[in-house]
Formats: structure tokens, C-alpha cells, sequence
């Protein structure tokens, strides 16, 4: 179908939808067997920057019986053009109307955008509800960090694939052409999917709940979240696709390694994507160059839960600041640790005054941070604080987290006093040609996640929030050099609701997009009133979702779910935790979280030095 | 080091690439061909293109031009030979010429030529008759929120029709410049409120070299 100037020219950035990149993909319909649109529920910008899709996109294009497009939700503007003129929403490559593809898949990369699911299938012609969907349909579905808890999407979604998609997607795909060979039913193609391991077919199970709200009875199958054996040697691509316009992180990206060994607590990325596995410095350095040579991208940046943890990054960092510095290519390099090693690298990749100096303490004493076990103490921290600002920094970055499990005033403040020690680590040095600094401090609201050990937490109340964050702006707004800035406590509320949530939430999510929430991760859009609505009329009490301590014995919505680390660790995590006991590096000691079953990995090698 | 002046088009499929998305794509253009550009020292380095004068979005254009400063003495032909086939599907480079002298091709410029279509109730033929009678042709442009009142007769050095099309010679360039869409307001506000865009190419800008015009890979203009 084509789109019309008049409509591009009256709206904000026509190139969002224009298409036509470098390195995009047009196969001819007619030779292939399939098609699959890859959604990403936000805007091309953001959208395009997802590692996840430009991965998946390769793989499922590298078939010749496969192709794949993509589609981004339209920005408000062109939203309204779309439906002013009866024009369904279409993918970029071919500007092929989404109903007209085999398979719709949605990356489920936060809960805020699941409204904006809702809107494109509509905005596609699709009905928004699976069991409305006809025969000539599109079979949906979805993946991705929030697919390991899938309920609250059930009624939306036909299949999630939970785990690495790299293969999984392909099996699935082979089953979607031989069920169109064999003119199967879309229930019996849902059943064929429904085999494979890590795909979940909402539609085949049934979920009852106690007087209490609690599950009575959950999915009765086991779903094995899928993981890739070899990283080193999983497809990655060759090229990147070169977008016109500017995107929130436009460079080369290679995937250093997944998973995370430090088991900090909060965290549900370290824990999902168990057990750790690397690839080598030959294969990324190959893969970089591969990618630099066929985007001409001025920047490269590594992509891991933890890049200065990465086993060979001595090795790998010199040899990748070599390379692009002959291609006249910068590194950007995220947050590493601060020791003569980093510094000396830096140098050399000339990026020493690019970015500034980033830490994550997240809590703000060492009780609390022994609790959600984040290993970094004080000391590290002004000591590299100190090193930093005698090689020329300027600017420091703090994160931290309010409302963490065992959170007291007393904690609250210790950001407050870590931020000024640091401060006075400044003022006390002696530095040539000194100007003043500046630490940005940034905190986030606690948002207990799925497959941690704080899964069965209350989340902190809104009114707490606003207390403590409210109480640290005093601190710091008699500061020139702190700049101190706060999430909006009434999303974090919202996401801690839809993170831990259950079926019924189906309802919920429905209702507030029918009232007009869409782009809720954008704060100018995001409507706390009309989803509070929403929560009332479908008689649904949010706070039994976030703000209510779970039992251990209690069946929790995501429970079927297999992602390797067992219940029993994050039972035992969690007591350590009250216990303000740390847990070590699995590097240092395996501590049997329960990924070791996949033999893969760290599990296996031996990394100790 | 050697100054190589390029020319491209800008067709249907990528107008509303901006001018300065237009830039970023020729550099990492450059970056893939293998071709050797000069970088500016510091701690950003940045290659050394300078680009003529930027083209609104959405409208496609016959004869774009950029200077692109390269370490090594290319010729020419080794520039055609190679960097085309590294520039995307819709940017389409067609020559090229070596700058010897200190022309700016930014500061050069001083006229364009538009080909223009609308969709009007009046003819084309006589809204180039209208609007040529007309002593003021005042238009109201924005900038930074705040309007002014410009008269554009004098910008508008020849009007004529080619069927339906409108061709629109006219100043353009650092100094003065007239931009095409300026152009269209004043048919609606005079002639024919109607009248909307359909499309707006750039068929050549020029130079001026001892009171004659030349396009930018004319020998006056480089040597």
C-alpha cells in the first residue's frame, strides 16, 4: 500500500515510517513460504535500537522460504492519520498490511508497553482478543525479559516463545510453513507449536484462583525456557540495518556474553539468563568487523549484563581500541570499573573525556547493600572515585534504588552521605588546572521482579516513595554540584503491578487502552488516572499485586515456568537476605542456583586465576 | 589531501532523509567504500564533508553537491569508480570533480531552479501570469515562533509552465534565499487558496563567476 506525501509531510518525521535502509531486507513474496512482522511496541527510534530484533531479523531472513519485516508503533501523530483515512498499519520493507502477515511477533521488553500491543494489532486489523481471531488471521506472538511472566498478555497473545529465540524461532517457523502446507487449523497449528520446547500456548491451559485471589490451580504444563548451547558459535548477524534518522543507540553492537555471575538480588536479568556463556575475542573481533565494514558506523559499543566482568576483556579491549582506531571508529565503552588497566585503555581508545564516570551502588549503606547483594563497598567507590579525578574527570553519575527490601531512613540518608563523601574526595585533592565537579545521583523505585529473590516482596507504597525521595531532594538541593533526579513513583507503581500480575489483568490491560493509555513509558502519555479506572471498573485491586508480601507455599502466576535457577535458591536467597548475608560470584564458588543441569558455560570451564 | 566535489540526486524514495541525516549518510558511505577521508584532529574526529545548500524535506532533487576532503590524491575517476556503488538506493551519485581553488560550495550558491506541482483550481499558466503582474508578493514567513512579512518579487527571477508544472528560477543560497514552500504560500495567498503541493524538485543550483552563472562542477567554478 502506499502512503501519501500529504500524510508524511504533515506529520513529525515522516522517516519514521518510510523505510528503505541500507542493509534492509525485500524478498519477493512469491518465493517465499512465510512471513513474519517483527513488532516492537515503541517507536522506530526507540525500536530500533533493540539488539534483540536485529538479531531475530537476521536469523529468520538468512531463510529463503522466510522473510522478515518490521513494524514500530506510529507516534500519536500519524496514529491519527491512520485512522483518519482508514489506513491499517504496515511494516517498512514492503509497507505490507500487518493482518497480511503469517505471524506477528511482539518483543516484550517492558510492561509499559503493553498497551501499545494492544493499539497496533488493532491499528493492524487484528482482533485485539486470541479467542476472537479467525482462521485467515495472523497467528500472534511474543518473547522476550517480561515473557517469563506471560499471564497478564494471555488473552492477547497465542503463543510466547520464553527463553533466547535464535532457535526457537526457527522451529516454530518451520511448523507454521508445514501446518500452511497441510492446511491445517489454526488450533491444530497452535497445538504443533505448543511442542516445541519453550513455546507456551496460553489457550491450552486453564488458571482458577482461591477465595483469597491467590492461584489455586496454575498451568499444568512445565515450559522450558530455551537456552542457545555453543554461544559462541550462534548466528549473529553480518550486517546491521543503517537507519536514516537518529535512534537512541546508533552503533555497532556485539554481544560480549549472557547471563550474570554476581546474583545481585533485585536483579531478574542476571538471573533469567542463566547460565552464564561468552564468546570468545576471536569471534567478537570478527563479528565487529563484519559489522563496521558493512554499516560504516562511526561507533562500536559491547552489549553484556556486566562487560568488565567479561573473562578475556583485557585481551579483547586492546585488540577491538587497535581496530577501530586504524578505521577511525570510537569505542564506547560502558561503565567499567576505574583501575590503571581501564584508564590505560582508555587512553587509547581517546575516549577519556567522553563519557562520564558511572556507578550502581543501589543502596546507600552496606547493610543494604549486603542485602540485595551488590558487592561494591564504599571504598571501592571513592578510591576509583579518587583515581578517576586525577586523570581528569569531572563528572560522576550515582544510581541508586528507594524502596528496597529492609529499606530504613537510615539508608535512605547513606545515599545522601555517599554522594558528599565523594564530593569532599574532590575538594581534597590537589589537581592542576582544577574546575568544579558535578554528580548526577539518580534513583529509581524498587520493582520486585518475577525468578528473583525478592519475587515475594511488597513493593514500597507510593506514599513512601514520595517521602523518601522527597527527603534526599532536601539534601541535595543545597548542593550546586548534585544534580538529583527521581523516577515517577506512579509508573514504577503501575509496572510493579503488571510485572507480578495474573490473567485477570488481561481485563485491566484491555480496559485502560480502551480508554486511551498507549506510549505509557512516555510520561507526557502516561495516564495513572484512567488505569486506576480501569483497575475499578474490572474490580480488580492493584495492590494485591505489588503491595502484598507473598507466602512462600503461595502458586505464583509464573511458577510453570522453568528458567533454570530453581525456587528453592531464591528461597534461600531471600533468607540470606534478611539475614544481610552476601552470596558470592559464582565465578569464585558455584553456589548450585540450579542452571549447572545445563552443563554449559561457567558452569563448566574454570575461570579461576 | 585532495578536495573531491561530488553530485548526486535525491529521489522519491529518500526526500525526507534530512540535510543533516544526508550528511551521516555519505559519511558512513565513505567509511565502507575504504576510500581514505581526512579527520579532524582532537578527541573527536570527525571527517570533512561540506554540503551544498541542504534541500527542504520532501522535496527530491537532480543536482545535489558536496565536498569531501580525502587524505590520499584521488582522481576523479578512482572516486567514480568506487564510491557510487557504496552511496544507498535513492541517493544517486553521478559525478564528480576535483576542487583546486577555495570555493565554498556552502557560500557559493546563489541560484535555483524548482520544478514544481500543484494540485490548483487555477491554471498554472495563469497563476505564472498573476503572480508576474503583481508589484509585492509579501508572504509571511515563521522563524523561531516569531512571523515576518517578506516580500519575494525580488527573489523570483523567472516563472514559466511546462505543462503543468511550474518552473521557478530564483535566489538561493547563504544570502538570500527563497525557499520553494515560501513560493507555494504566496500562490495561495494571492491566486488560489487551494492550491496544494504535490511535488518540488530541485533541478540545478549555480554560482556566479564574473556575472555569468556556472553549476558547481563547471570548470569556473573549480579551478
Amino acid at each position: 500500500m502506499k502512503i501519501y506525501d500529504d500524510i508524511l509531510l504533515s506529520v513529525e518525521k515522516p522517516i519514521r515510517y518510510t523505510g528503505g535502509e541500507l542493509n534492509s531486507v525485500i524478498k519477493d513474496y512469491h518465493s517465499v513460504k512465510a512471513s513474519f512482522a517483527f513488532c516492537f511496541p515503541d517507536v522506530y527510534e526507540i525500536g530500533m535500537s533493540h539488539l534483540g530484533m536485529r538479531i531475530l531479523y537476521h536469523v529468520l531472513n538468512l531463510r529463503d522460504d522466510v522473510v522478515c519485516e518490521r513494524v514500530f508503533a506510529p507516534w500519536v501523530d500519524f496514529e491519527e492519520k491512520l485512522r483518519e483515512n482508514k489506513l491499517p498499519l504496515f511494516s517498512l520493507e514492503t509497507k505490507r498490511e500487518l493482518n497480511h502477515f503469517d505471524v506477528v511477533g511482539f518483543t516484550l521488553q517492558y510492561e509499559m508497553s503493553f498497551t501499545n500491543i494492544l493499539n497496533m494489532l488493532d491499528l493492524g486489523n487484528i482482533s485485539v482478543f486470541s479467542k476472537d481471531r479467525k482462521e485467515e488471521e495472523p497467528l500472534i506472538c511474543a518473547g522476550g525479559p517480561c515473557a517469563v511472566n506471560p499471564e497478564p498478555l494471555f488473552a492477547f497473545i497465542d503463543f510466547f516463545m520464553i527463553g533466547e529465540g535464535e532457535e526457537v524461532i526457527n522451529e516454530v517457523m518451520d511448523t507454521v510453513i508445514s501446518s500452511k502446507e497441510l492446511k491445517k487449523s489454526r488450533k491444530e497449528t497452535l497445538l504443533a507449536l505448543s511442542k516445541i520446547e519453550g513455546v507456551y500456548v496460553p489457550s491450552l491451559y486453564t488458571v482458577t484462583y482461591k477465595e483469597d485471589g491467590t492461584v489455586l490451580k496454575g498451568v499444568s504444563d512445565r515450559i522450558i525456557k530455551r537456552i542457545i548451547r555453543n554461544f559462541d558459535e550462534v548466528v549473529y548477524p553480518d550486517k546491521f540495518i543503517v537507519p536514516y534518522m537518529n535512534i537512541v543507540h546508533d552503533r555497532v553492537i556485539v554481544e560480549l556474553f549472557r547471563g550474570c555471575t554476581r546474583g545481585c538480588r533485585f536483579c531478574q536479568a542476571g538471573y533469567i539468563y542463566r547460565p552464564v556463556r561468552e564468546k570468545t575475542p576471536d569471534t567478537l573481533l570478527k563479528q565487529s568487523e563484519n559489522l563496521l565494514n558493512s554499516s560504516g558506523y562511526e561507533e562500536i559499543s559491547l552489549s553484556s549484563l556486566s562487560t568488565g566482568d567479561y573473562s578475556c576483556f583485557n585481551e579483547f579491549s586492546e585488540k577491538l581500541v587497535e581496530m577501530t582506531a586504524k578505521q577511525g571508529v570510537s569505542l564506547s565503552l560502558p561503565s567499567l570499573r576505574i583501575d590503571n588497566f581501564t584508564l590505560e585503555l582508555m587512553e587509547k581508545a581517546k575516549i577519556l573525556r567522553k563519557s562520564g564516570l558511572t556507578f550502581a551502588p543501589e543502596a546507600g549503606t552496606q547493610r543494604l547493600r549486603d542485602v540485595i547483594n551488590k558487592n561494591i563497598t564504599k571504598e571501592d567507590i571513592l578510591s576509583s572515585c579518587e583515581l578517576a579525578f586525577k586523570n581528569g574527570w569531572t563528572t560522576i553519575k550515582l544510581y541508586f534504588m528507594l524502596g528496597l527490601p529492609t529499606e530504613n531512613m537510615d539508608d535512605v540518608k547513606g545515599i545522601a552521605d555517599l554522594t558528599f563523601e565523594i564530593l569532599k574526595v574532590y575538594k581534597e585533592l590537589d589537581i592542576p588546572g582544577k574546575k568544579g565537579v558535578t554528580v548526577n545521583v539518580s534513583t529509581a523505585f524498587f520493582v520486585p521482579k518475577p525468578f528473583t529473590p525478592f519475587q515475594w516482596e511488597a513493593q514500597d507504597t507510593i506514599e513512601n516513595m514520595l517521602e523518601k525521595s522527597k527527603f534526599l531532594n532536601s539534601y541535595f538541593s543545597k548542593s550546586r554540584k548534585v544534580n538529583y533526579s527521581w523516577h515517577e513513583s506512579n509508573l514504577s507503581f503501575m509496572e510493579g503491578v503488571l510485572a507480578r500480575g495474573d490473567r485477570r489483568l488481561s481485563d485491566v490491560i484491555y480496559t485502560a487502552w480502551k480508554k486511551g493509555c498507549k506510549f505509557d513509558s512516555w510520561g507526557k502519555f502516561f495516564r495513572y488516572d484512567l488505569w486506576m479506572d480501569a483497575f475499578r471498573e474490572c474490580q480488580i485491586d492493584p495492590l494485591f499485586y505489588n503491595q502484598r508480601v507473598r507466602e512462600t507455599d503461595e502458586i505464583l502466576p509464573w511458577d510453570f515456568i522453568d528458567i533454570g535457577v530453581t525456587k528453592k535458591h531464591l528461597q534461600n536467597e531471600k533468607e540470606k537476605a534478611y539475614d544481610e548475608v552476601t552470596t558470592p560470584n559464582c565465578l569464585d564458588e558455584c553456589v548450585n542456583c540450579g542452571v549447572m543441569k545445563y552443563k554449559e558455560g561457567i558452569c563448566i570451564e574454570n575461570h579461576k586465576n | 589531501m585532495r578536495i573531491i566535489r561530488i553530485k548526486y540526486k535525491k529521489e522519491d524514495s529518500v526526500k525526507y532523509v534530512s540535510h543533516l541525516e544526508t550528511i551521516k549518510v555519505f559519511q558512513r558511505a565513505i567509511r565502507r567504500s575504504g576510500l581514505k577521508p581526512k579527520y579532524s584532529q582532537g578527541f573527536n574526529p570527525q571527517m570533512h564533508l561540506i554540503f551544498g545548500l541542504p534541500l527542504p524535506v520532501g522535496v527530491t532533487s537532480d543536482a545535489e553537491y558536496a565536498d569531501i576532503f580525502f587524505e590520499e590524491d584521488y582522481s576523479a575517476s578512482d572516486i567514480m569508480k568506487v564510491l557510487p556503488c557504496f552511496i544507498p538506493d535513492g541517493f544517486n551519485m553521478i559525478d564528480c570533480g576535483i576542487r583546486e581553488n577555495d570555493s565554498n560550495i556552502m557560500n557559493d550558491i546563489e541560484y535555483a531552479d524548482y520544478e514544481i506541482k500543484l494540485e490548483s483550481e487555477v491554471s498554472k499558466k495563469d497563476i505564472v501570469e498573476q503572480l508576474s503582474q503583481l508589484e509585492v508578493i509579501e508572504v509571511i514567513k515563521v522563524k523561531q515562533n516569531k512571523e515576518k512579512k517578506l516580500d519575494i518579487k525580488p527573489l523570483i527571477i523567472k516563472m514559466s509552465t511546462d505543462h503543468d508544472i511550474i518552473r521557478l528560477y530564483c535566489k538561493a543560497g547563504n544570502q538570500t534565499n527563497l525557499h520553494p514552500r515560501l513560493f507555494i504560500s504566496a500562490i495561495n495567498r494571492y491566486i488560489d487558496q487551494s492550491a496544494t503541493e504535490i511535488s518540488i524538485r530541485r533541478k540545478e543550483i549555480y554560482a556566479v563567476r564574473n556575472q555569468k552563472t556556472y553549476t558547481p562542477l563547471e570548470k569556473n567554478i573549480l579551478e
